[in-house]
């Protein structure tokens, strides 16, 4: 993977939780891919199962916004950092950062996904 | 910096937490390095600041890791020219027995490193682990 590669699939990924489309999402990833919300959490296993997951709980149109961006590459593996953002009556609610370790296959499909974040002091919310 | 680099840096990391040896942790920061202990953080910028912080925590010495009551692991995930990332683990124990833990913690480290490998800037992401997976 190239880090324009990385970029892609991290595009791919918001632009699939903005659709909520399953098609989408599971495009993402690999069939036995495991997804661990945390590092030290059993991971959901396998494409069908993360898709489900992702369906469960939806974040409304407009509520959020992130960006992630490709930190470093190295070979089938990544580390993309960002921040995803939560609003409520247009007004920021939650701030969290994200630190994303990713192992891809050879079809540029993740097949792991460990995630790292967290969440900004509430009473430091920067504007907007 | 090769996978190799990396895996020395965080060694020489471990060794000098271990040994609070100024000299220790200063070698391992660039002059102007920043080290951040949240990526929300405005963090510690130059060396000296950086090893007062990691010698005096508390603004003296007072809450240093006592020896024998700690361990750490972190290895290289990601070595991307002059930037890699680490993943490890932290664990803390009551007492230099050893015979309790206290927390464990996950660990993710953003790493930059100047020419000379040491390193320019250390961001750190880190989760406590619940009391029932540790």
């Amino acid at each position: 993977m190239t880090r324009d590669d990385v970029q892609r699939w991290l595009d791919a990924y918001v632009e699939a939780w903005r659709s909520y489309d399953p098609a989408s999402i599971a495009d993402l990833f690999a069939a036995d891919a495991t997804y661990a919300y945390q590092p030290y959490r059993d991971p959901v296993r396998g494409r069908d199962a993360i898709v489900a997951d992702w369906l469960e709980s939806p974040d409304a149109a407009g509520s959020w916004d992130a960006r992630y961006e490709a930190y470093a590459v190295d070979g089938d593996r990544a580390v993309s950092v960002g921040q995803s953002k939560y609003f409520e009556n247009g007004k920021l609610q939650s701030l969290y950062y994200n630190v994303w370790l990713l192992r891809f296959d050879a079809d540029g499909r993740c097949v792991e996904f460990v995630e790292y974040w967290r969440e900004h002091p509430k009473e430091q919310l920067p504007a907007g | 910096m090769t996978r190799d680099d990396v895996r020395a840096w965080l060694d020489r990391y471990i060794s000098a937490w271990a040994s609070y040896d100024p000299a220790e942790i200063g070698d391992l920061f660039a002059d102007d390095a920043r080290y951040r202990f949240h990526p929300s953080d405005e963090g510690f910028v130059g060396r000296e600041a950086i090893v007062h912080a990691w010698l005096e925590p508390a603004g003296d010495a007072s809450t240093r890791d006592e020896p024998g009551t700690w361990e750490a692991h972190y290895e290289p995930f990601t070595v991307d020219g002059d930037r890699a990332v680490a993943v490890g683990w932290t664990r803390y124990y009551t007492d230099a027995s050893k015979s309790t833990v206290q927390n464990v913690w996950d660990n993710v480290y953003l790493l930059e490193f100047g020419p000379d490998g040491r390193c320019r800037s250390f961001t750190e992401c880190y989760v406590e682990r619940p009391k029932d997976r540790v």
